[in-house]
């Protein structure tokens, strides 16, 4: 008997095991502290100031070229050294600055800068493309090599081409040399070359070196800076470490004030953003913190329509693995959005498998806005009208 | 007939069989734990009555097995009738009973532990504040108000095991019905694209549901993974109040009733603490010129406003923090990807386990009562072996 009832109670709660699990519960439980504490070097915490509140852009340093000073009501600061005898030239398509050097005698040597999406196609691509239009044969993947030289640009290493052209290209009477450093730069690439005849192009190439020397790639000291840190090779108010005084701080109710002393509009910032250091090609950022993956926003322009603007629409769609669009498609696959200054400009979602690109492209004159949010899907379906918000909140 | 079943049960050689099925059911187990993953694989074998093997990629059922709770049930009882039955209590099988009571506290022991122990993960960044910490395979629906305080928040938590497709529930704090109309294991929400999903309803009609489609994944049953639940549900009040997709990947939404601001939360399930920890310092450090991890370290400050307990502890590797029953162990540790650097974060394993002592209790049991039953033999042989060399 005594057994017998053991042996049913240790059934009994055996069967037990488990239970419970699928009971609704309620309770009474603290709310959740904002996530906004961060802990200082100290030790103690402090608060993490919204991003509103952080200075979004600033001056950066200022060019010495005359150029860029008879221009610089208008136009912001360079983040590079222009060379003495360089002249800036009308940037143009999807060059964000362009320079040239001419010689009474006719010759003549064209500098420009050149950012694109991704890896803009590959090394070998971009070098066989620079060699056919100075009469070279393409090259292989194996002479790259004997090609390649590294040069310091900023506070980093990078690569640089010469490609010593043999037929005389130019005018029937020059053959054409060409210098070309590829910086890689967070999710762009960007292109400094040097191009034109080809003793002219020799005799430039210390100012070319020295001028890449100047760029500011962000980061300071003389490490190697992290890639995603790099900055700025655009000609664009470089970024907000950049600073060198004249800052305005945004005004409050999250994230107005600001427009036109730094180059940038009036914004709304939404909750949960956060401001982010300098990054190339970028006037602004912001992050968005999520434990499925950040999201990052990223505020550029560039001159004219920045190389058009199903061109760009179908870069950010590579971006996501999506298919380019035909010249027709894209006004299906977009729409208008209307921003708080009266602009207007063309509004894509592009949701590819795993990334979702939220875009607006906002032609000013003779530059192109762009705002961009790239994310994890989740977080961009969370983070969709938030940035719709945000766009819509500009005033230039 | 009754002693029959009494000798079949009391049997050394159910013990045996007994003890040899479980040799089969580890195999099987692990067997299937290849393709199910190991909570899956625990869950089919060991905490089950009866379960069946298939080979992988299919779904006949070829080996039929007994499951670890019929297997450990029949093993209390075959030991505690034995000991009714056949055993006599003597000094001279002291040993043995002490051995045996130390394997029927193993056996209980482990039913207990299984009832009772639970882990969860305590993850956070540095400066964050945790008094809670949170299931890493069950999700719950969870619906919050404020409590009247500028502080609490009154919860309703629903299992999400308990979102089955068609299910309707009701709590009598909530202002509405819930009524599941799709339910997954595992599913990834996205934008519903503009051209692309052009034939596909969005997956709701409130909050960020009407912008987003569900897509099914199958479910996944490595270790390093876990399956996000997303469900459709619809609110029904004093009038519609629409549909609302859930999903494991959202943050909170919010629906007002009747001047009420609701939040729904679809959470991994949360386990709320007396007690709270803070993050103040992360320390990774690694072998010199290597990714191996040296030392993985979080410095937090633990404060119990109940007990006025303030201070500081380390959590490092074999070095768990053990407070109000729980054990936190150094489980993960990383670093935000921020432009700015981000803060360290850190993820600790909180195992609750209220009969963690038994498994010491009973092996030192076995331990002392076989040291016993040794001594005894020994004596005895001894005793023995004196007069015949005398």
């Amino acid at each position: 008997m005594r057994f017998t009832v053991v042996m049913g109670v240790s059934a009994l709660a055996w069967m037990a095991a488990g239970c419970g699990k699928d009971e609704v519960r309620v309770y009474q439980a603290p709310q959740d502290a904002p996530p906004v504490a961060a802990a200082n070097p100290q030790g103690g915490a402090t608060l993490t100031p919204p991003a509103s509140e952080i200075p979004r852009s600033a001056t950066s340093r200022s060019s010495s070229s005359a150029g860029s000073e008879s221009s610089a009501s208008e136009r912001p600061a360079v983040p590079w050294t222009v060379p003495a005898g360089w002249e800036e030239m009308p940037a143009s398509g999807m060059r964000v600055a362009s320079y040239g050097v001419k010689r009474p005698d006719g010759r003549s040597v064209d500098i420009s800068v050149v950012a694109m999406g991704g890896g803009a196609g590959g090394e070998l691509e971009n070098v066989n493309r620079w060699r056919d239009q100075i009469g070279l044969e393409p090259a292989t993947e194996a002479d790259l090599a004997g090609l390649r030289s590294i040069i310091p640009a900023g506070n980093r290493q990078v690569v640089m081409y010469q490609l010593d052209g043999k037929k005389a290209v130019l005018d029937g009477k020059y053959p054409a040399r060409t210098l070309a450093a590829i910086m890689p730069a967070g999710e762009m690439t960007v292109f400094f070359k040097i191009t034109g005849e080809s003793a002219l192009v020799a005799e430039q190439k210390p100012q070319f070196l020295a001028w890449l020397k100047s760029v500011d790639t962000g980061g300071g000291g003389g490490e190697s800076a992290p890639e995603a840190s790099a900055s700025s090779s655009a000609p664009a108010p470089a970024s907000p470490a950049a600073v060198s005084g004249g800052s305005e701080r945004a005004s409050g109710g999250g994230g107005g004030g600001g427009g036109g002393a730094d180059g940038l509009p009036n914004w709304q910032v939404p909750s949960g953003w956060k401001a982010a250091g300098p990054k190339p090609m970028r006037l602004a950022s912001f992050d968005i913190p999520d434990a499925a993956g950040n999201g990052d926003v990223s505020i550029s322009k560039l001159s004219g329509n920045g190389g058009g603007l199903l061109a760009n629409v179908n870069r950010w769609r590579g971006q996501v693995g999506l298919a380019p669009l035909e010249a027709g498609a894209l006004a299906a696959n977009s729409k208008t959005v209307a921003t708080a200054g009266g602009d207007s400009g063309t509004w894509v979602e592009l949701v590819g498998t795993e990334k979702t690109i939220l875009g607006a492209i906002l032609a000013r004159g003779e530059v192109s806005w762009f705002f961009k949010l790239t994310a994890p899907a989740a977080v961009a379906a969370q983070n969709r009208d938030a940035f719709e918000q945000f766009v819509r909140s500009i005033r230039f | 007939m009754i002693s029959k079943l009494f000798q079949f049960l009391s049997s050394l050689r159910l013990t045996v069989v007994l003890l040899g099925l479980g040799v089969v059911v580890v195999f099987f187990g692990t067997l299937g734990q290849t393709s199910d993953g190991l909570y899956v694989a625990q869950e089919r074998y060991f905490r089950s009555w009866f379960a069946y093997w298939t080979p992988h990629g299919s779904t006949f059922p070829v080996v039929p097995l007994p499951g670890g709770y019929l297997l450990g049930t029949m093993l209390v009882i075959n030991l505690i009738v034995a000991h009714f039955t056949r055993f006599k209590w003597t000094w001279s099988k002291s040993g043995i009973f002490l051995t045996h009571i130390g394997i029927i506290l193993l056996l209980l022991g482990q039913l207990a532990t299984d009832m009772l122990a639970r882990e969860s993960i305590m993850s956070f960044r540095e400066g964050d504040t945790r008094n809670y910490s949170e299931s890493s395979m069950d999700f719950e629906l969870a619906f919050l108000r404020s409590a009247g305080s500028n502080t609490l928040d009154q919860v309703v938590s629903i299992p999400a095991s308990r979102l089955k497709p068609g299910a309707e529930l009701r709590q009598e704090l909530l202002p509405f019905a819930i009524r599941v109309k799709e339910a997954y294991e595992n599913a990834r929400i996205r934008l519903r694209a503009p051209v692309m999903d052009s034939n596909r309803p969005p997956a709701a009609t409130q909050g960020v549901g009407a912008r987003i489609v569900i897509d099914e994944q199958p479910p996944t049953r490595t270790m390093d993974a876990r399956n996000v639940p997303a469900a459709v549900i619809e609110l029904s009040g004093p009038s519609s109040l629409g549909t609302w997709a859930l999903s494991g990947e959202l943050k909170s939404q919010t629906v007002t009733v009747e001047g009420t601001e609701w939040r729904l939360e679809y959470r991994p399930v949360r386990d709320y603490k007396p007690f709270a920890l803070t993050l103040l310092k992360t320390t990774h450090e690694t072998y010199p010129g290597t990714d191996i991890p040296k030392n993985f370290q979080s410095r937090v400050r633990l404060r119990n406003t109940e007990s006025h307990e303030d201070r500081e502890v380390d959590i490092y590797m074999n070095s768990p923090l053990r407070y109000g029953g729980y054990t936190f162990f150094q489980y993960q540790m990383g670093k935000e990807q921020l432009a700015d650097g981000g803060r360290g974060t850190s993820a600790l394993q909180v195992v609750l386990n209220p009969s963690w002592v038994t498994p010491y209790l009973g092996c030192i049991l076995v331990g002392v009562g076989l040291l016993v039953q040794f001594l005894m033999h020994l004596t005895k042989f001894i005793a023995r072996r004196k007069p015949r060399a005398a």
